[in-house]
C-alpha cells in the first residue's frame, strides 16, 4: 500500500464516521467534528496492513471513533459556565455520539462488544475524574492513566476483532503521542484539562524517553507489519524521537 | 401525602422494586470515590421510578424473570439519571428533587464524567440482554432523546413555537423512554407481538401525559414543592403547553420577554406565575393531558384482566392527579 492509500483509506474513515453522527442542528452550530487522525490510523492498522476486514469490523471501528468523539466533546465542557448555546449543544453532541455508538453495535448485533466497550467507557471516565481532582502520585500512575485514556477502546476494539498483536504497537504509540501533545501544551501553557497535573516536567520527559526506547523496539520486532506501516508509526512520533531528551 | 399514594401504588411489586434498587445502588459502585458518591447522591434524592416499575409492570404480560426484568429497569431509569446529571449543566441548574444537583456540589466537569459513567452502566447493563431487538430499540430511542434535546436547545428563547412544536418535543422527551419501558419489558418477557404494542403505546400515551403534568406542576407548584424555583422551564428559555395557551396574552407577553431576556425580578416571577395560575391555561392543557390517559387505558383496556393491568390503570390515574 502506498502512502497515499492509507492517507485515504483514513480520510475516507473520517468521512464516513462524520456520516454517521451527522446531526442538522449539530452541524450547522457546533461544526465539523474533529478527528484524531493518529487514533484512526491505530484503529485501521490492521486493514491498511492487509488483514480481513469485514463490513462488521469497520462498523465496529466507526463506533469506536464515535466514542472518542463523545468524549472529545465532553472534555470541552467548561467547569463552571455551560450556559452558552454552543457548550449545551456540545454537551448533547457528545451523548448523541455516544448513542450512535450503541446504534451502530446494536445493528450489528454485537452486544459482547457493547459490553466490553461499555465496560471501558465506565473506567476510563473513572481515571478522567481522578485525575482531574487530583494529581497522579507517581509518573507509573501518570502513564498508566494515559495509555488507558487514550488507547483502551482501541485495544478492545483490536482485541476483540481478532488483531490483538496491534494492541502493544498501537497502546504505546498513542500515549507517546499523547504525551508529546502534553508536552506541546505545557510549552504554551495551554495544558488540556486531562493532562492538567502538577507533575514537574521532567517526570514528564522520563516517561517519554522510556517510551521512546519501548517504541523503537517494538516496531523493530514487528515483522508482521509492513516497512511503509512501520515507517508511518516511526513518522506519526518522530517529532518525539527526534527532540533531545 | 402523593409520595405515600405513590407507594401505595407500587405496593404489589415493592419487593422487585427494592431488588431493582438494590442493583441501580451496586451498580454506580465506581472504583472513583467522586463518580461514586455522585451517582449515590442522585439516585438517594429518589425520584419516581416510573420506568422501572413500567417494566416490572409489562414484563408480567410474559414470562416473567426478574433477573431480566432488572437488568433492563436499572438500564432505564440509568439512562433517565445520566441524562438527568447533563441536563442540569445545560441548564446550570443548581437544585433537583430539593437536593444540590451534581453540578451544585461539584463542578460541570465533574457532572460530564458521572453522566457519561452511569450512561456506561446503563449499557453495561441492559448488554446481559442478548436479544437484538432490545438493543435497537433502546439506541434508537436514546438518539431520539438526544435528538428532541438538541431541537429543544435550538428552539430555545423562540416564541413562536406551535402546539406541534410542543408534542414533539415530549415525545422524544419523556414518552418515547416511557414507551420503551413498556416494549422493553414486555420484549424480555417474551410477550405476544400485539401486547408488546398495546404497552408500548400505553407508555407512550402515559408519557405524553406525564410530561404535559410535569410542565403544570412546573407553575402550579411551590419553588419548596419542587425543589427547585417554580417556572424554570420558563427561565430557562423553554415553552410548555400552559405558557402556549397564554403567551400572546398582552399582559403575559411582556412577562414572558423579561423571562427569556434573564432580566425577570423575583418579584415579577412570582406576578407571572400568579397570573398564569389564575388563568385558564392549566385548564387547558389538563384537558390535553387526560386527553392522552384516556388513550393510554384504551390501549390496555383488551389486554387480560391481572394484577399488571390493574397497577398500570392506578399508575396512568395517578399521572394524571398527581402534585408532585
Amino acid at each position: 500500500m502506498e502512502r497515499e492509500n492509507i492517507n485515504c483509506y483514513i480520510d475516507n474513515y473520517i468521512g464516513e464516521l462524520r456520516h454517521a453522527v451527522r446531526q442538522p442542528i449539530l452541524e450547522r452550530d457546533v461544526g465539523d467534528v474533529n478527528v484524531d487522525k493518529a487514533k484512526v490510523f491505530f484503529l485501521l492498522l490492521p486493514l491498511l496492513n492487509g488483514e480481513r476486514w469485514t463490513d462488521s469490523t469497520h462498523a465496529a471501528s466507526i463506533a469506536v471513533g464515535a466514542v472518542h468523539i463523545a468524549f472529545d466533546a465532553h472534555d470541552t465542557i467548561h467547569h463552571q459556565d455551560a450556559t452558552s448555546t454552543l457548550q449545551q449543544l456540545t454537551v448533547l453532541s457528545g451523548d448523541y455520539f455516544s448513542g450512535v455508538h450503541y446504534k451502530i453495535l446494536a445493528a450489528l448485533p454485537d452486544i459482547y462488544f457493547v459490553r466490553t466497550l461499555s465496560t471501558t467507557i465506565g473506567q476510563i471516565n473513572e481515571l478522567k475524574t481522578n485525575f482531574y481532582k487530583n494529581s497522579p502520585r507517581d509518573v507509573q500512575e501518570l502513564l498508566e492513566t494515559v495509555e488507558s485514556i487514550e488507547a483502551n477502546c482501541i485495544s478492545d476494539f483490536l482485541y476483540t476483532y481478532g488483531f490483538s498483536e496491534y494492541v502493544p504497537l498501537a497502546s504505546t504509540a498513542l500515549s507517546m503521542i499523547a504525551f508529546d501533545s502534553a508536552m506541546d501544551q505545557a510549552a504554551k501553557r495551554k495544558l488540556p484539562d486531562i493532562l492538567d497535573w502538577t507533575l514537574h516536567q521532567h517526570d514528564i520527559e522520563r516517561v517519554q524517553s522510556s517510551l521512546k526506547r519501548k517504541l523503537e523496539k517494538m516496531i523493530a520486532e514487528a515483522d508482521f507489519i509492513t516497512p511503509l506501516l512501520q515507517e508511518e508509526i516511526r513518522g506519526m512520533t518522530t517529532p518525539l524521537l527526534g527532540k533531545m531528551i | 401525602m402523593e409520595k405515600l399514594q405513590v407507594l401505595s401504588l407500587y405496593a404489589d411489586f415493592r419487593k422487585d422494586l427494592n431488588y431493582i434498587e438494590k442493583q441501580l445502588e451496586q451498580s454506580v459502585q465506581s472504583a472513583s470515590p467522586i463518580i461514586r458518591q455522585a451517582s449515590l447522591h442522585l439516585l438517594r434524592a429518589g425520584g419516581k421510578r416510573i420506568r422501572p416499575i413500567f417494566v416490572i409492570l409489562a414484563a408480567e404480560f410474559g414470562r416473567y424473570s426478574l433477573e431480566d426484568v432488572s437488568k433492563v429497569a436499572v438500564s432505564l431509569e440509568l439512562i433517565h439519571m445520566a441524562s438527568l446529571v447533563h441536563d442540569d449543566v445545560i441548564d446550570d441548574s443548581d437544585m433537583r428533587r430539593g437536593l444540590k444537583t451534581v453540578k451544585a456540589k461539584w463542578d460541570n466537569r465533574i457532572a460530564m464524567y458521572t453522566g457519561d459513567y452511569i450512561f456506561s452502566r446503563a449499557l453495561l447493563s441492559i448488554g446481559e440482554i442478548e436479544i437484538p431487538a432490545a438493543h435497537q430499540l433502546l439506541a434508537k430511542t436514546m438518539l431520539e432523546i438526544c435528538h428532541g434535546e438538541i431541537i429543544q436547545i435550538d428552539q430555545q428563547r423562540e416564541i413562536n413555537q406551535t402546539f406541534r412544536d410542543y408534542l414533539r418535543r415530549i415525545k422524544r422527551k419523556t414518552a418515547l423512554l416511557l414507551s420503551s419501558s413498556c416494549e422493553l419489558g414486555a420484549l424480555v418477557s417474551g410477550a405476544d407481538a400485539e401486547v408488546v404494542r398495546k404497552l408500548s403505546r400505553f407508555g407512550y400515551y402515559a408519557g405524553m401525559s406525564f410530561q404535559i403534568i410535569d410542565d403544570i406542576l412546573d407553575i402550579t407548584s411551590t419553588d419548596q414543592e419542587l425543589g427547585k424555583p417554580a417556572g424554570s422551564d420558563l427561565l430557562n428559555g423553554h415553552i410548555t403547553l400552559p405558557i402556549l395557551y397564554i403567551k400572546d396574552d398582552p399582559i403575559f407577553t411582556p412577562y414572558l420577554v423579561r423571562a427569556f431576556e434573564g432580566t425577570l425580578t423575583e418579584l415579577e416571577r412570582e406576578e407571572m406565575l400568579t397570573f398564569i395560575r389564575h388563568s385558564d391555561a392549566i385548564q387547558k392543557a389538563t384537558v390535553v393531558s387526560d386527553l392522552y390517559l384516556q388513550k393510554a387505558l384504551d390501549e390496555i383496556s383488551s389486554l387480560p384482566n391481572m394484577p399488571a393491568k390493574k397497577a398500570l390503570e392506578r399508575i396512568a390515574e395517578f399521572i394524571g392527579q398527581r402534585n408532585y
